[in-house]
């Protein structure tokens, strides 16, 4: 394949912006999809959670043929980039991928905080970008204020921004046109060791971990052997090939092109997004720059609903694992919730959508402790440990410090909600650097936030505040030093790991006195009465009690029907099943949540 | 019928009649509004019904009490609930001391009618007295008032029926403690033997529970339901009626065999729609359980006499989980309790150690001969005891 007629490029958009219909209009205009295949959905989008969430989870290629203007028949990578925060580090991979992006802005809504983040991420790795207005046939649309907030933030003149209607199909070819011309061809030395930058990559059943490349120097093709910069294995390639809306096998990839190579490799954790593959008989000498192996961010332990179910449930992480090579899971015990697993996520939502596929592969009902970040504990002597799960915090010390991961956070609103975002801000322990104003209707707040304070519902919460608004997007910057305690919570005096929280001091007060009141009104009335406490340490800060229950009789037991008796008493031993016993206090599973729902 | 075969076993009878006057809107029992035509074309059916099971089960069983329930038997005219009855004592052995019960309501209790029925063998009569308080009788929405329910018991006492029951509510809604005492010391007055009394309970798919699914109707909520019951419980002992189930008080001697055959696992035959029945066996001392109920629905059921088809609509027979279960649900209820060893095999594990914080609690009392006997506290949180002390057992086992 000729590069000059290669264009690979991205699409940056905010959710619901418009990202898939665009795409699933360039696919119909270059005859990339047939007639019956359109309008069924998104073309792009094809996992069911991502449709039902209209977000795209996981980066896709797909690969358009196109007669140009000027007679040439181009090839057309579209590499499509996961829409959320959590997979920013993905984003970047597949942004470095592409010589140009779209930069896709709603006419009605303007710039989101997730579109400036990939635009900085494109802008940092030299893009081409694209700038196009979507949904200018919406009555609410208004182009000229958006084309100008567009122009001031890139630097373009307004004749370069395209105002288009995906839905309608308006100057969407306006837009392919604009690849062609300015978008430049890859570069990359096709007589070069073979070197591919993996953006994605996907589990098959029968064909193992299939990596999604960007070729960048050499080529490639079945029979080769190929190395992993990361981690020095070798494999067979079986097949390469191009991603239509399938695979389709092709003899070779070279310099330049998008694809997949397929080797048979076992495990998805090593065709880690990021890493560079090389051939073995003619290895490159470096890798391609830019590789991080990711680390979770985000701590949350994961329990059958019914103890007896723990095997299902292993096997389901185990597959679930096959294609989420973020995923980080090590076996746990609970003393309030049995045999369970430990797991790390990238962020809040990867942690949402883990949670969501389980239940459905699975197939029963789990239950999710409260999500926590990593903790860093150094003592005295300078020893040092982190500390994913909160039952290790050590109890209160002299000498020794604990550290938390904090985040750079951009807050993009209208200037008519500062204040609402600068007190729960304030709230979540924000500290504010500056405001910058966008445009005179868009403005953009810096904060340094501790992660712990924002992965909870600190988004939800913004959101309410400004209308739906407001948008969020952060960077990791660090551990620094907080005044963190434990919060425990005893249940008739014993300790319950599952509830146990990590909490700033100056909060633990009052997070421990509405924790204990929404305990009380989940945990039902039983024979005994239930005493809840919050404490830090060997200090009591609030007490709630559950009164014992004082009727629960049945009034009429005669009558021959014996059988509905029973089997009304078969389904509460299953109700009661599904409860979680700690001493001999029973638990329903919406207390271990509580611990999310309070307001913070 | 005059030859008894050599195993034979004691049964109870059950006649369900399926009419009322009227629905009072908390009742959950079969029944359908009283209509002339049906009720010539029931009463047809149940001889039927009868005669085959008699054909089936007479050989082998002793009838010891035999029960009209309803719906509302009492609005049958006499002369058919004789017939009914006679039917049954020409098809299955009756001894003289068979405890015959009549369900009656008070609006329709008759001297001349009450007079041929005990002469026809009824020998115990239960009246829906509900209240003695119009207020409480208005909320039922019953169709007597409180004049008629005394007249009832005392029609009853002139026509000779020395062993009378009555049904009383407590927990009405704006009822007080007071009210339902004197209903109790009503009653005693009266000398009844035996009295069923029972807290208001909002039945799914009731009008009542509906109402108060809706908010419409607030039932006075758990702490007073206990304090209704405990009271209730401690007056009717200073009366000298003993408490033999939660819910049923009687004077020594006057409990109602026909639901302790239930809950003592007799077997008992149920005849008309919706009736249920239990044949119980014991082989070298394992018991084989078989229930088996009858549509229900009127039309339904004449429909299959008339055909010839059963009329049973489901039948199970219980594997040894499920008779532990029910056997812990029927015998704790009763004032005997159960014998530890019935439902437990270990008797020292966790089992043990709970019961005793039961006791503690003062829900329960471990009798020297090691049974469980409920309080009159544990008796109002019965279902929750019998739920938590059945998770025991089953994971035990």
């Amino acid at each position: 394949m000729n590069k000059d007629l290669i264009r690979n490029f991205s699409i940056i958009a905010h959710i619901d912006h418009g990202k898939s219909t665009l795409a699933d209009r360039f696919l119909e205009l270059t005859h990339s999809i047939t007639g019956k295949m359109k309008y069924c959905k998104q073309m792009l989008d094809d996992m069911d959670l991502e449709q039902e969430r209209g977000i795209t989870i996981k980066a896709h290629a797909v690969r358009m043929e196109y007669q140009a203007a000027d007679g040439h028949n181009y090839l057309l990578n579209l590499i499509d980039t996961p829409g959320h925060v959590d997979f920013s580090y993905e984003v970047s991979r597949s942004l470095v991928a592409c010589e140009g992006a779209l930069l896709v802005v709603d006419a009605s809504q303007g710039i989101e905080a997730q579109t400036l983040s990939n635009l900085y991420l494109a802008l940092e790795h030299d893009l081409t970008i694209i700038p196009v207005i979507n949904k200018i046939d919406l009555p609410a649309a208004n182009v000229p204020a958006v084309t100008q907030s567009i122009c001031d933030l890139i630097g373009v003149d307004e004749s370069e921004v395209i105002p288009i209607s995906a839905k309608m199909g308006t100057n969407v070819e306006k837009v392919l046109e604009r690849i062609v011309e300015i978008v430049p061809p890859p570069k990359g030395d096709k007589t070069a060791p073979f070197r591919a930058m993996i953006f994605d990559s996907v589990f098959d059943t029968y064909r193992g971990a299939v990596p999604y490349v960007r070729v960048v120097d050499g080529e490639i093709k079945k029979g080769d052997w190929i190395e992993f910069f990361s981690n020095d294995k070798t494999y067979e390639v079986d097949e390469v090939g191009y991603l239509r809306l399938k695979k389709v096998p092709c003899e070779k990839l070279t310099a330049g092109e998008v694809g997949y190579i397929i080797a048979n490799v076992r495990n998805v954790a090593d065709t880690k997004v990021g890493d560079t593959i090389t051939v073995a008989s003619n290895p490159a000498d470096t890798p391609l720059p830019g590789f991080k192996d990711i680390k979770p961010m985000v701590f949350s332990g994961i329990y059958p609903a019914d103890s007896d179910d723990y095997v299902q449930l292993r096997d389901a992480i185990d597959k679930l694992k096959l294609n989420d090579a973020s995923l980080i899971y090590t076996p746990e015990t609970s003393a309030a919730l049995g045999f369970g697993f430990r797991c790390g996520f990238l962020g809040l939502l990867h942690m949402e959508i883990v949670q969501e596929r389980l239940s459905r592969e699975y197939e029963s009902s789990i239950i999710n402790t409260v999500p926590n970040v990593e903790y860093r504990i150094t003592y005295d002597n300078d020893e040092t440990k982190t500390i994913d799960n909160p039952i290790n915090m050590p109890p209160p010390a002299r000498g020794i410090t604990i550290e938390e991961p904090f985040v750079r956070a951009n807050v993009i609103s209208p200037p008519d909600y500062i204040g609402n975002i600068m007190k729960i801000s304030m709230e979540r322990r924000g500290v504010y650097h500056t405001t910058e104003y966008l445009s005179t209707d868009r403005v953009v707040l810096h904060y340094d936030f501790p992660l712990s304070e924002i992965i909870f519902d600190y988004y939800d919460k913004l959101k309410s505040l400004t209308r739906g608004y407001a948008s969020l997007d952060y960077d990791y910057l660090g551990y620094r030093e907080s005044d963190l305690v434990r919060l425990d919570i005893l249940i008739n005096g014993d300790p319950v790991d599952a509830l146990c929280s990590i909490v700033h001091r100056d909060k633990a007060q009052r997070h421990g006195k509405m924790l204990c009141s929404k305990l009380r009104e989940l945990i039902p009335r039983q024979l005994f009465e239930v005493v809840i406490q919050s404490a830090i340490g060997n200090k009591v800060i609030s007490r709630e009690v559950v009164k014992p229950i004082r009727k629960n009789v049945t009034a009429k037991c005669y009558g021959g029907d014996i059988t509905r008796k029973r089997k009304l008493l078969e389904r509460q031993r299953e109700g009661k099943r599904r409860m979680k016993t700690v001493g001999r206090v029973d638990i329903p599973q919406e207390a271990f949540l509580a611990v999310l729902k309070i307001d913070r | 019928m005059n030859s008894k075969s050599q195993s034979f076993k004691s049964a109870g009878i059950y006649i369900h009649i399926p009419f009322c006057v009227s629905k009072c809107h908390y009742c959950d029992f079969y029944s359908v509004p009283k209509a002339e035509n049906l009720i010539a074309e029931f009463i047809d059916c149940i001889h039927s019904e009868i005669e085959s099971a008699s054909l089936r089960f007479a050989k082998e069983c002793e009838v010891n009490t035999i029960y009209f329930g309803g719906g509302t038997p009492s609005i049958l005219p006499a002369e058919s609930l004789v017939e009914i009855l006679n039917s049954v004592k020409s098809d299955f052995f009756i001894s003289d001391s068979t405890e015959i019960t009549l369900e009656a309501n008070p609006e329709s209790v008759t001297t001349d009618e009450l007079k041929l029925l005990r002469q026809a063998g009824f020998n115990r009569i239960s009246i829906g007295v509900q209240s003695f308080e119009n207020k409480d009788l208005l909320f039922l929405r019953r169709v007597h008032d409180s004049d008629q329910a005394l007249n009832a018991v005392k029609v009853a006492q002139n026509t000779g029926f020395a062993n009378i029951s009555i049904d009383l509510m407590f927990a009405i809604p704006e009822q007080s403690i007071d009210t339902a005492i004197s209903n109790i010391e009503k009653a005693a007055t009266l000398e009844v033997k035996h009295i069923s009394l029972y807290g208001l309970t909002s039945e799914p798919g009731t009008p009542l529970g509906k109402s108060v699914e809706d908010g419409l109707v607030t039932l006075p909520d758990g702490d007073r339901y206990a304090d209704f019951y405990l009271n209730i419980c401690d007056k009717l002992r200073s009366l000298g009626y003993q408490k033999y189930e939660i819910s049923n008080f009687a004077k020594p001697g006057y409990e109602c065999g026909h639901n302790l055959n239930y809950w003592n696992y007799g077997t008992y035959f149920g005849f008309g729609p919706s009736g249920h029945s239990a044949i119980i066996d014991c082989n070298q001392n394992r018991l084989r359980v078989e229930r088996f109920w009858n549509i229900r629905d009127l039309q339904t059921y004449i429909k299959c006499i008339r055909s010839e088809e059963s009329t049973v609509e489901t039948k199970e027979i219980l594997n040894d989980k499920q008779i532990r279960l029910e056997k812990l649900q029927l015998q704790l209820r009763q004032q005997c309790g159960i014998a530890i060893t019935e439902i437990m095999m270990d008797k020292t594990g966790s089992f043990r150690e709970y019961l005793e914080i039961l006791a503690g609690i003062g829900h329960v009392i471990i009798t020297p001969d090691e049974r469980i006997i409920l309080t009159d506290e544990g008796a109002v949180v019965a279902d929750e005891l019998i739920l938590n002390l059945s998770n025991l057992i089953i994971t035990q086992s």
